[in-house]
């Protein structure tokens, strides 16, 4: 038999992640990494096409006259070479293969349920075990007057400062809350504030903290600066109760901060410094004072301020690099086309009472009057902020490495743009 | 575990990455040398230059097999071939505030309201072919004790263990043939209307022969029951359901039906579904078009029961048994048919269960995909959790059933010898502990099998459908590894044959 009238099935491996947009097709490799894109190429969009049809299932018939064409057998070769695909004589089996095609099924998908009301379960069904974060802005007085306050906890989770008023959540509130999330999956609370040891009942967090159906991880966070001469009333909480988490902005004041170093409490463990990073000069900075201080628990958080655009586009925009580096695996890539895993099952309570799945998103409700329950049903049936996925958001929604990016941040809210990236920056 | 499909088209299937793929033969070769024990490694270090000759493809050159060679690395390095830990991942306990979650997240509770019938259908599970623990006859479920099971019910529907919200809870009147007593219906339907649940809003369902529909239908309508009337298609496809003297019940059931529909169309479309049980005098072919022209529904369809089958009674039983895939399978219009009722077909269940094992791409809800979106170490596979053994429901996380007697049951499925509780007028009795204590006690010795069970990760075996008054129970679903391949390559062989059905289960099948 020559070559040319021989059969051969084509068959694309299911570990690789495939993405079409238009007329370009990219390939990851799930398990090594690699990407390999195709542009304008009509042979190999041809082929995706077919292997894509629920017909074929990854799998394809291709004559050896096919295989004669350059860019279907550079395309061929290429997939072979990477391990994504591979090719047999159809002779060899008694009829065709199949693969089962990387595709995400949710069970208690909502937006499944949303359009089929005769469905066995609803929107609501069991919707408490996500709520798996729940971070508390206890209070808003502070008085500190630093520059990055009423932006930096949009980008990430920090304290901020009431900008007229001064309120609280009410201690009574916040039990109650507690009782309500005794269904939840809670792992984690955050308390912050304003500046929490001003929090007027502060004699009721012992409580609160180690109420027994709260999650292990609960963690308080204050700025550096407030935390001197607070010992004493850190030392009412029980201290196998909660982490510290010291956010740290530059520039930082050397006496204060010295002071801070000489507190004993940096010994417990668990304690954590959060430096807030606008620029190249405050990495250096906490750089330094790592080294000499020593301190081991640690971590950087970018902060945009309106006019460092230069430095996220060097420091936090992605590159295809990063993406082969970071190499998601397909059940992260399956899982960033559903929901936002950064973001699913946290709310935010912000200290006049407003409640939010994201700061930078719809607020869900009022703290006081509403029921936790109606808030997470809200959020789990518009999915705003949990289900906000780049496959959905523009620009990104055209470009083919969507699913292989990070899922959206906050910084995206705070920059005015949803790609971060270097890769299509004109999407 | 490696497979061959009917077309001789070989899969690994991996159970600890939760995934399926289709194989070389030379891959294949490697990865069975790997399954022997063999030292892959020293194995291809040790090779020369000479082609080898491997079943089913024919000569492999040096460079295939080194090619095939460095994809069994890459795989080994992702995680693959790093065998399951059954008794560690097996090792699940049920524990009581588990189950008093569960019964506070329960969807439905159902009311036996009598347990005696105005028919007497041949193969009635309470008939003559099974062997009957408890006698049937005259009892009827008290009210008060019904009330008070609604009481109880609400006090954990209305707690913080609820996790659902705007979810409809059933409130189910099943038999017997409950409208055999109307006012207990009545009566807890007035009850459930003065109860203020806030998490849910109560409907009402019941499963009914249609018989008493013409007398009764006007509360149904008003109440919005949903109905599922049990109906095994034309005359004599329903000739095994009689009445008590054998004359044939269809000609009466058949006039309510049709003056419910004419009476109520809307409420017909909307909330009335039929159930048929296949047999030797109907087929699904039949079934499908008799309810789809009749009465423009898709029936759900269900088998006889095979188990608990009186050995007397076995043989005139398998005459009238039969299998929906079977009759099926023959049907000249299969495809109409199986688009029409696919999400009724029992093998769509079986296919979806399959993927789920299999794929790695269906999830049962939001967390088990934020799980898998979890970074994992380099190499390592996703980590899972300990799981209970055997496929048995966390009892009451579908439905609460009360019989007659005031039995607390997880289902009206399983024997009553199985009751976790009581319920009278006064108070329900439930012992969470105790029923941990029991679920715990039957998985200790299930284990043991459940451990060497190739198929342990997806079984579907209800302990209740065992034997457990025994003391050494036997799994009648056990597979070892060769009953377990051969079940896996069925169900590729199927999807070689039907592609088109995986993008359709993946894409509308929801089953939780």
């Amino acid at each position: 038999m020559s070559k040319e009238s021989q059969n051969f099935w084509f068959i694309l491996d299911n570990y690789v992640h495939v993405s079409v947009r238009g007329k370009s097709v990219l390939f990851y490799n799930t398990l090594t990494g690699k990407i390999l894109e195709y542009s304008d190429c009509e042979p190999v969009s041809r082929l995706v096409k077919r292997l894509n049809s629920p017909r074929n299932l990854l799998v394809i018939g291709l004559t050896g006259k096919e295989l004669a064409n350059p860019e279907i057998s550079r395309f061929v070769k290429s997939m072979r070479t990477f391990f994504m695909g591979d090719l047999i004589d159809a002779s060899l089996t008694k009829g065709k293969p199949m693969q089962m095609a990387p595709y995400p099924n949710i069970q208690q998908d909502v937006e499944f349920i949303k359009k089929s009301p005769q469905g066995p379960i609803a929107v609501g069904d069991r919707m408490m075990k996500y709520v798996a974060e729940v971070s508390l802005f206890i209070n808003s007085a502070c008085n500190l007057d630093c520059g990055l306050c009423g932006s930096a906890h949009r980008q990430f989770l920090c304290c901020t400062r009431g900008k007229n008023t001064r309120t609280e959540l009410e201690s009574r509130s916040i039990k109650n809350l507690l009782q309500q999330l005794q269904g939840a999956s809670l792992a984690r609370l955050n308390i912050l504030g304003g500046d929490i040891f001003k929090y007027s009942q502060w004699e009721q967090l012992p409580e609160i903290l180690t109420d027994p159906a709260l999650p292990t991880e609960k963690y308080l966070y204050s700025h550096y600066l407030n935390l001197a001469g607070q010992e004493h009333k850190l030392a009412q909480l029980p201290t196998d109760a909660f982490s510290l988490k010291i956010v740290v902005p530059f520039p930082v004041k050397k006496q204060q901060w010295e002071e801070i170093m000489n507190m004993p409490l940096l010994n417990r463990p668990g304690t954590h410094f959060l430096f807030i990073i606008a620029g190249e000069t405050d990495i250096d900075a906490a750089e330094e004072l790592i080294t000499r201080y020593h301190l081991e628990n640690h971590s950087y958080h970018p902060f945009f301020n309106g006019r460092n655009r230069e430095f996220f586009r060097q420091a936090v925009f992605v590159d295809r690099e990063d993406l082969e580096e970071a190499r998601p695996t397909m059940r992260e890539i399956l899982a960033r086309q559903c929901i936002n895993p950064l973001q699913f099952g946290t709310l935010t309570i912000l200290s006049n009472g407003d409640i939010y799945a994201n700061v930078n998103a719809r607020r869900l409700g009022a703290f006081a009057g509403d029921s936790i329950y109606d808030m997470v049903y809200k959020e789990m049936f518009r999915g705003s902020s949990w289900r906000r996925t780049r496959k959905k958001a523009a620009p990104c929604r055209h470009c083919t490495f969507n699913a292989l990016c990070p899922p959206l941040s906050n910084y995206e809210y705070a920059l005015g743009q949803n790609n971060l990236c270097h890769i299509n920056p004109r999407t | 575990m490696l497979l061959e499909s009917q077309n001789k088209n070989k899969y690994l299937y991996d159970p600890t990455v939760k995934n399926t793929q289709w194989c070389h033969p030379v891959l294949y070769h490697i990865i069975q040398l790997h399954h022997r024990g063999l030292d892959v490694d020293q194995w291809y270090g040790e090779l020369n230059d000479d082609p080898i000759q491997i079943e089913g493809y024919g000569t492999a050159s040096k460079p295939e097999i080194a090619y095939y060679y460095r994809k069994y690395r890459l795989l080994r390095e992702n995680g693959f071939f790093s065998p399951p830990d059954s008794g560690h991942l097996l090792s699940g306990r049920l524990s009581p505030g588990q189950i008093k979650s569960s019964l506070a997240n329960t969807r439905q509770a159902t009311f036996e309201v009598v347990d005696y019938c105005n028919l007497e259908c041949a193969y009635c599970a309470y008939g003559k072919f099974y062997n009957i623990n408890a006698p049937r006859g005259d009892r009827k479920l008290n009210t008060g004790t019904a009330k008070t099971v609604l009481n109880y019910l609400l006090d954990l529907l209305n707690s913080p263990l609820n996790q659902s919200h705007h979810q409809v809870f059933y409130i189910g009147f099943y038999g017997g043939e409950p409208l055999l007593n109307f006012p207990f219906i009545r009566e807890v339907v007035a009850y459930a209307h003065q109860l203020k649940p806030v998490h849910n809003h109560f409907r009402f369902n019941m499963t009914t022969n249609g018989l008493l529909l013409g007398k009764y239908m006007d509360f149904l309508v008003e109440h919005d029951f949903d109905l599922l009337i049990s109906l095994d298609g034309d005359e004599y496809s329903n000739s095994y359901r009689v009445f008590k003297d054998g004359t044939p019940a269809y000609s009466e059931i058949i006039k309510n039906i049709d003056t419910l529909a004419a009476k109520y169309p809307s409420y017909f479309q909307t909330n009335v579904n039929f159930n048929a049980v296949i047999h030797n005098r109907n087929t699904v072919p039949g079934l499908h078009s008799y309810f789809k022209t009749r009465f423009g529904k898709i029936p759900s369809i269900g088998e006889l029961n095979s188990s608990g089958v009186a050995a007397a009674m076995r043989e005139e039983f398998l005459k009238t048994y039969a299998n929906i895939g079977t009759t099926l399978f023959q049907a000249e219009d299969y495809s109409l048919i199986e688009k029409d009722m696919f999400l009724n077909l029992p093998n769509t269940r079986g296919m979806k269960s399959f993927l789920q094992q299999c794929s790695g791409f269906i999830f049962n809800d939001y967390n088990e995909v934020a799980a898998a979106g979890n970074k994992t170490e380099a190499g390592k596979p996703p980590k899972q959790t300990a799981q209970i053994p055997t496929g048995t429901c966390i009892p009451f996380s579908r439905k609460v059933f009360i019989t007659v007697q005031g039995k607390i049951l997880p289902c009206e499925r399983i024997g009553q010898q199985y009751s976790l509780g009581m319920a009278d007028e006064k108070k329900v009795d439930l012992d969470f502990e105790k029923i941990a204590d029991t679920y715990n006690s039957y998985f200790d010795r299930l284990k043991k099998q459940c451990c060497s069970c190739a198929n342990w990760e997806a079984c579907l075996q209800c302990i209740f459908y065992l034997n457990m008054d025994h003391p050494q129970p036997r799994c009648s679903g056990l597979l070892n590894d060769e009953e377990f391949a051969r079940y896996l390559s069925t169900q590729l062989s199927y999807l070689e044959k039907n592609p088109q059905t995986y993008f359709k289960v993946m894409k509308e099948v929801r089953l939780v």
